[in-house]
């Protein structure tokens, strides 16, 4: 338990310390929102926009496991033939 | 296949939008399944085919029994890599052969909108969105290898020795 806790300390330590240096990085250079944007300003966007965010996930996630659970129905069946018929491969 | 040479052609079949992404996904994961569980399919040992013979087993009892159980693991690697390879296939799908309707284009569609609006936060977010979608469709497929093998497949048990 005390093991499971150090891990998570561990890695919000680094998650912030990555996003200080990515915020320094942007102050520092002074770059501009649209080459870099600094991870307030992405979260801000992530919030303002997550309906379309979300749809837009949503068809991808359909359209990658349909294509996914399609290639392994065939995937399998044309390996099945591949093994029963040597003459194929 | 090289997808991006037959993606015109799926297009004219299908025209752009769902079907055609996910006609485009299917053909970047077909191969590493193939591969593997074929693999997977003709490295049963001998001996236990003979065995399988001996007791006048038929072919698709061979295959269903003892071949196909023998290639789950090889299978669950194919679509382990190919887990990976559908999200980038679905979003560089959706590049070329997405709806270019206003919503209806996914995320590859968002990501070409947002980089020609100069929304680059909006593209930091959708880059996010992407990988997160990567990272549940690979621990999902490890979690269902696991239910699939952790009863009695060798890989999956807990190591007694060392």
């Amino acid at each position: 338990m005390k093991r499971r806790g150090l891990l998570l300390l561990n890695s919000v330590i680094v998650f912030a310390g990555f996003m200080a240096v990515w915020q320094a990085v942007v102050w520092l250079n002074h770059m501009p929102a649209y080459i870099l944007p600094g991870p307030w300003t992405v979260a801000l966007a992530l919030w303002q926009r997550l309906p379309s965010l979300l749809h837009s996930l949503l068809i991808t996630s359909v359209e990658a496991a349909g294509g996914l659970g399609a290639s392994i129905v065939v995937g399998v069946a044309v390996a099945m033939m591949f093994a029963q018929w040597r003459w194929l491969r | 296949m090289p997808i991006v040479a037959i993606a015109p052609l799926i297009i004219l079949w299908s025209g752009p939008g769902i079907l055609s992404v996910t006609v485009v996904t299917f053909i970047i994961c077909l191969a590493p399944i193939i591969a593997n569980t074929t693999q997977g399919l003709i490295s049963v040992e001998e001996n236990l085919v003979n065995l399988f013979v001996m007791h006048k087993a038929s072919h698709a009892q061979v295959l269903f029994k003892l071949r196909l159980p023998n290639a789950m693991p090889n299978l669950f690697t194919g679509i382990r890599i190919s887990a990976g390879i559908s999200v980038i296939g679905a979003i560089t799908g959706e590049l070329f052969a997405g709806s270019t309707q206003v919503g209806e284009g996914g995320l590859g569609y968002a990501i070409l909108y947002a980089n020609s609006q100069l929304e680059t936060s909006y593209l930091f977010a959708l880059v996010l969105a992407a990988t997160l979608l990567g990272f549940t469709f690979f621990f999902l497929v490890m979690f269902f290898e696991w239910l699939t093998l952790h009863n009695w497949h060798e890989s999956s048990r807990p190591q007694t020795s060392e």
